[in-house]
């Protein structure tokens, strides 16, 4: 792997559903698609934590789980350290699976509660035929802070507390020692107190090995303890990328800024508005080209029905909005055409991530 | 037992002490929690009594099942009443009743115990792989479930035991193939539940085998649900196979229970001789009930704490 | 207007028979609420806020028992009333109450029109056209189509079916609503959208609100008063200024610091070590005092009670034996806070 080679490079990805069900294959029946993923092009490298951000229904679920290899896109492309993902053999894939692992939401479900904390260490131990397990168990729950191990290891889930759960499941990832990292909404339902403890340790693990993390999350203020960069996602799309705290203070895409705007501030004396967005997001099936978010956009124009390109608005944040791009020089139709023929009508994109990943 | 897949077993390490296996610590978890249960205490002992019978009746049992009983004067004691040299009294034919009791009881505690493991094999060997695999696989095993439960037990048994040939194997055999059906849909819902469940979908993205995913994760979580089926199905098969012996379509020279009743309703003398039918009656009955609440309260047991999220406190 | 307070919570404690013995999910819980006021009830999961609220619409579980204390509603004694009472004096009429917002609190086969003039004939002696055109009101208040009164509430999103349910509880113009995580499953926007209409709610003025969630920047946002309540106890109440500013029980200023604020990424968040204790029997210690920095001995012999903090003129509650030095504790061993010198969010 070179230096500038992404861990992860998402090109175009596109998982579409066929069926409302999330569970059924592609059967290429004449039905209008649900475009759960449409084309996003996201870059991880090593060591660098990407956020993607949404509301229920944006998709983020599906990038995940996509990301998991459970699902098959349906379209564009996955690389791993420069290697497409589709091409894998068996071999290839199970290496894959020892080196990108998955934190869940839900500490309450992602436990096995028939395990003991030890069967759920030692299952990956076993399926990628490691040794010393006990020392590795030990290990690995140092690491995560459930001292002393010998207290925790023959606990069942429903002996824990919700972070001492989160705690395990973040053991159960780390075990295999993975160049990544998928971490979905992992403090979301941990109470406060308990949230900036698991932040604080994911975010020195990830320092002290050296991880990268793919962290997805509806929950804007907690992910800037965690994430260098932010994609926003809405309706399968990535609407906007940018630095947590450039988003966060300077939102571009009228939908992050809708969405950072309608926060709670934990401040009695700050007079924050009420959003002014009405209504809520559709399914996103037969929505046509234009941007996702026109319906609901208070920057609404004629022009919003054609797709929007990706644009580096200013150095940092890169948009997906005809807001910042000057569409006398570029003809519309002919922007159409560019993306009927080549997938890569979001090239300029990819490009600009490549420059802030850098960074 | 379900220790492993073999092409994993060189990694076993740990699970060499079977009684440490985690099935097993959740069985015994679970006993333990239900006989603290008055109520469930009572007909786990029954059926307990009922096996002990199954094994040792016929040796502790005073008379032979086909020896007939003839007072001091040589008659052949018909249809005597319970007294102290015979608990229960006699039948029609001077067959000693407790005697019979006690040696009915094995053939009734076989009929049950195979019944009932037939019912749960086929059951979620249908229900979980329907459930787990999905697609094709489950259209079509729920739809032959479906068409099992078109069937109508008691005719259907009738018809194929007159194939088959009478006999005390093939009824439960019968039955069993029949009766499966409940247990494999509840479990193909329980397994649609649970393979959505965050901790499956992890141990997936770990690169877990298909089998083993099944074996280590949705067999233990519905394994309570399973026992309860098993406990129902033995219960099913005893009170079906009694009507079949009812009926006249079971070997009568087997003596189960059932085949008693049977016997004491064809002598005619049903109205006459109560000692005759109501023991056997009775025993059928308690260990029916004993089986299905036995099930149930292992299942409210063993199911409830644990994945109760709610109860838990987070932080 | 009267100086009645709509509801007065005097030492309520409240326990739950269980296998263990008794459980005590509130201790000697006490605070008031005036009219048109909306209060908020703040505490992580466990800490006895849904207990309350189910107390105060008399569904409490069946293994559950006010032990002692009085809750008064417009001065009357509720805290024993049947489920009877409950029924014809207050639910819907007084006190109503809008759950959790999740898809399971309206009858799924029942048109939403028809559940609230079932409500209205049940409580009321409104006819159907009354009922019908005061139901259309609501809809109008709370941001919906007035015609879509008659849909059912699969045809909502998410964020419309809370407001319906918003505006079936104010249907028949309660005093008092509960309103329990109203929020919790919907997205930020809906969320915003949600409050929105509570906001519109409390400056007309008519219902108080008790506001029971786990996310404090709700209740600055929203309410007048707070009372931060830890496993069981509360820690401290007041006005949301005082509390923001001036907090003294370690609970409430760590939990406030725990708090994420998107204005300041950088700002480094409190941990608050350990877990709500499970308090059996009765509480003569102060729940938080296994999590607390600044515990001494005293802590764990008996429950310290609510009392006036003498730096403040309005009423600011702490119940807490080191309110005096803990905070000043606290300020020295922070880091210099920085935070206020990067505010990042400037564009409105």
């Amino acid at each position: 792997m070179t230096e500038n080679e992404p861990v992860l490079k998402l090109e175009n990805l596109q998982k579409y559903f066929t069926d409302e069900s999330l569970k059924d294959r592609i059967l290429g029946r004449d039905v209008s698609p649900v475009r759960a993923v449409d084309e996003v092009t996201i870059d991880l490298y090593e060591n660098e934590s990407i956020g993607v951000i949404g509301e229920s229904g944006c998709g983020k679920t599906t990038l995940l789980r996509t990301l998991m290899g459970l699902y098959k896109p349906t379209g564009g492309e996955m690389y791993y350290n420069g290697e497409p993902t589709s091409e894998f053999s068996k071999a290839e894939w199970q290496k894959y699976r020892r080196n990108v692992q998955i934190i869940f939401q839900d500490p309450f479900n992602s436990l096995d509660p028939k395990f003991t904390v030890r069967d759920t260490l030692k299952e990956p131990l076993q399926v990628h035929g490691l040794d010393n397990h006990e020392e590795r168990m030990h290990r690995v729950l140092e690491e995560v802070q459930l001292n002393p191990p010998e207290q925790y290891i023959d606990r069942y889930p429903k002996q824990l507390s919700g972070g001492e759960k989160q705690r395990v499941s973040i053991a159960r990832a780390l075990i295999l020692e993975p160049e990544v990292i998928l971490a979905d909404e992992p403090v979301s339902m941990l109470d406060v107190s308990t949230q900036a403890s698991i932040l604080t340790l994911l975010s020195n693990l990830m320092e002290e090995k050296g991880l990268s993390m793919f962290y997805i999350s509806h929950d804007l203020s907690t992910v800037s303890y965690i994430c260098d960069e932010i994609n926003v996602m809405y309706l399968g799309r990535v609407v906007e990328r940018s630095p947590t705290k450039k988003v966060l203070r300077e939102p571009k895409h009228p939908y992050s800024q809708a969405l950072i705007d309608a926060i709670p501030v934990p401040d009695p004396h700050y007079n924050r508005e009420r959003t002014k967005i009405e209504g809520a997001a559709l399914d996103p099936v037969d929505l046509g080209e234009g941007c996702r978010f026109r319906d609901r956009c208070p920057e609404r124009m004629d022009i919003c029905d054609i797709k929007p390109r990706f644009v580096d608005v200013d150095g940092e944040s890169i948009a997906s909005c005809h807001l910042y791009y000057d569409h006398e020089s570029a003809d519309p139709a002919a922007d159409i055409d560019e993306r009927r023929l080549a997938s890569g009508s979001t090239t300029s994109g990819v490009e600009a991530t490549g420059k802030a990943g850098d960074n | 037992m379900l220790n492993r897949i073999p092409i994993l077993s060189r990694v076993s390490e740990g699970f060499s002490n079977a009684g440490n296996h985690y099935a097993i610590r959740n069985f015994r978890n679970a006993l333990g929690k239900m006989l603290d249960s008055r109520m469930t205490m009572v007909y786990a002992s029954f059926l307990v009594f009922v096996l002990l019978l199954g094994l040792v009746g016929p040796w502790i049992a005073p008379y032979d099942a086909t020896d007939r009983i003839r007072g001091e004067d040589g008659e052949l004691l018909r249809g005597e009443p319970p007294s102290l040299d015979h608990p229960l009294g006699t039948t029609e034919v001077g067959y000693d009743v407790f005697s019979r009791m006690l040696i009915g009881a094995r053939p009734t505690a076989i009929s049950g115990l195979l019944g009932g493991t037939i019912i749960i094999t086929i059951g979620s060997l249908v229900g979980i792989t329907a459930g787990y695999v999905g697609g094709r696989t489950e259209n079509v095993l729920m739809r032959m479930t479906d068409l099992v439960y078109g069937v109508p037990l008691i005719p259907t048994a009738i018809v194929l035991i007159a194939f088959f040939g009478v006999g005390f194997i093939q009824s439960i055999l019968v039955i069993a193939f029949v009766l499966w059906r409940g247990s494999a849909r509840v479990l193909r819902s329980q397994v649609l539940q649970i393979k959505e469940r965050e901790f499956i979908l992890a141990s997936k993205a770990t690169g877990t085998s298909t089998p083993r995913i099944i074996m280590k994760h949705i067999f233990p979580n519905v394994a309570t649900m399973a026992v309860m089926f098993f406990a129902i199905g033995v219960g099913y098969t005893i009170i079906i196979q009694a009507g079949l012996s009812f009926l006249g379509v079971v070997d009568p020279f087997v003596p189960s229970w059932g085949v008693m009743m049977r016997n004491a309703y064809a002598s005619g003398q049903v109205g006459n001789y109560w000692w005759w039918s109501i023991p056997p009656g009775l025993m059928i009955a308690f260990t029916v009930v004993s089986t299905f609440m036995f099930g149930r309260s292992y299942e409210r047991i063993s199911g409830g704490g644990d994945d109760e999220g709610a109860m838990v406190q987070a932080g | 207007m009267s100086e009645q307070p709509i509801l007065e919570l005097d030492d309520v404690t409240i326990q739950y028979r269980t296998a263990g013995g008794m459980l005590t999910a509130v201790s000697d819980a006490s605070f008031t609420i005036g009219k048109g006021e909306y209060f908020g009830l703040v505490g992580e999961s466990g800490c006895g806020k849904s207990t309350i609220a189910k107390t105060l619409i008399g569904a409490l579980d069946d293994n559950g028992q006010i032990s002692s204390g009085e809750i008064r509603y417009k001065g009357e004694p509720i805290q024993d009333y049947t489920e009877k009472q409950f029924n014809q004096e207050l639910r819907w009429k007084e006190i109503s109450m809008i759950p959790q917002g999740s898809m399971n609190n309206l009858d799924p086969i029942e048109k939403i029109s028809n559940q609230a003039i079932e409500i209205a004939q049940v409580h009321t002696d409104m006819t159907r056209a009354e009922a019908l055109e005061r139901f259309e009101e609501l809809f109008e208040v709370v941001g919906i189509q007035k015609s879509r009164i008659h849909d059912y509430p699969h045809q909502f999103s998410g964020g419309m079916e809370q407001r319906a349910i918003i505006a079936l509880a104010l249907f028949l113009n309660p005093s008092l609503i509960i309103a329990d995580e109203p929020t919790t499953a919907l997205d930020v926007i809906m969320q915003d959208q949600v409050f929105k209409y509570l906001d519109e709610i409390r400056e007309e003025g008519g219902a108080s609100m008790v506001l029971i969630t786990h996310d404090i920047s709700l209740v600055f946002e929203s309410c007048d008063d707070i009372a931060i309540m830890h496993s069981g106890q509360i820690a401290e109440t007041g006005d949301i200024e005082t509390i923001y500013d001036d907090s003294r029980h370690p609970y409430a200023f760590m939990l406030k610091g725990a708090f994420p604020d998107h204005r300041y990424p950088d700002r480094e968040l409190e941990i608050i070590d350990g877990y709500p204790p499970e308090n059996m029997g009765e509480v003569n210690y102060c729940t938080f005092v296994d999590r607390c920095p600044y515990a001494v001995d005293e802590c764990r012999e008996m429950a310290p009670e609510l009392e006036q903090w003498e730096g403040t003129e309005s009423d600011h509650l702490v119940a807490c034996f080191r309110s005096e030095d803990a905070y000043e504790e606290h300020q020295r061993s922070m880091p210099e806070s920085d935070s206020e010198s990067t505010e990042v969010h400037g564009d409105d």
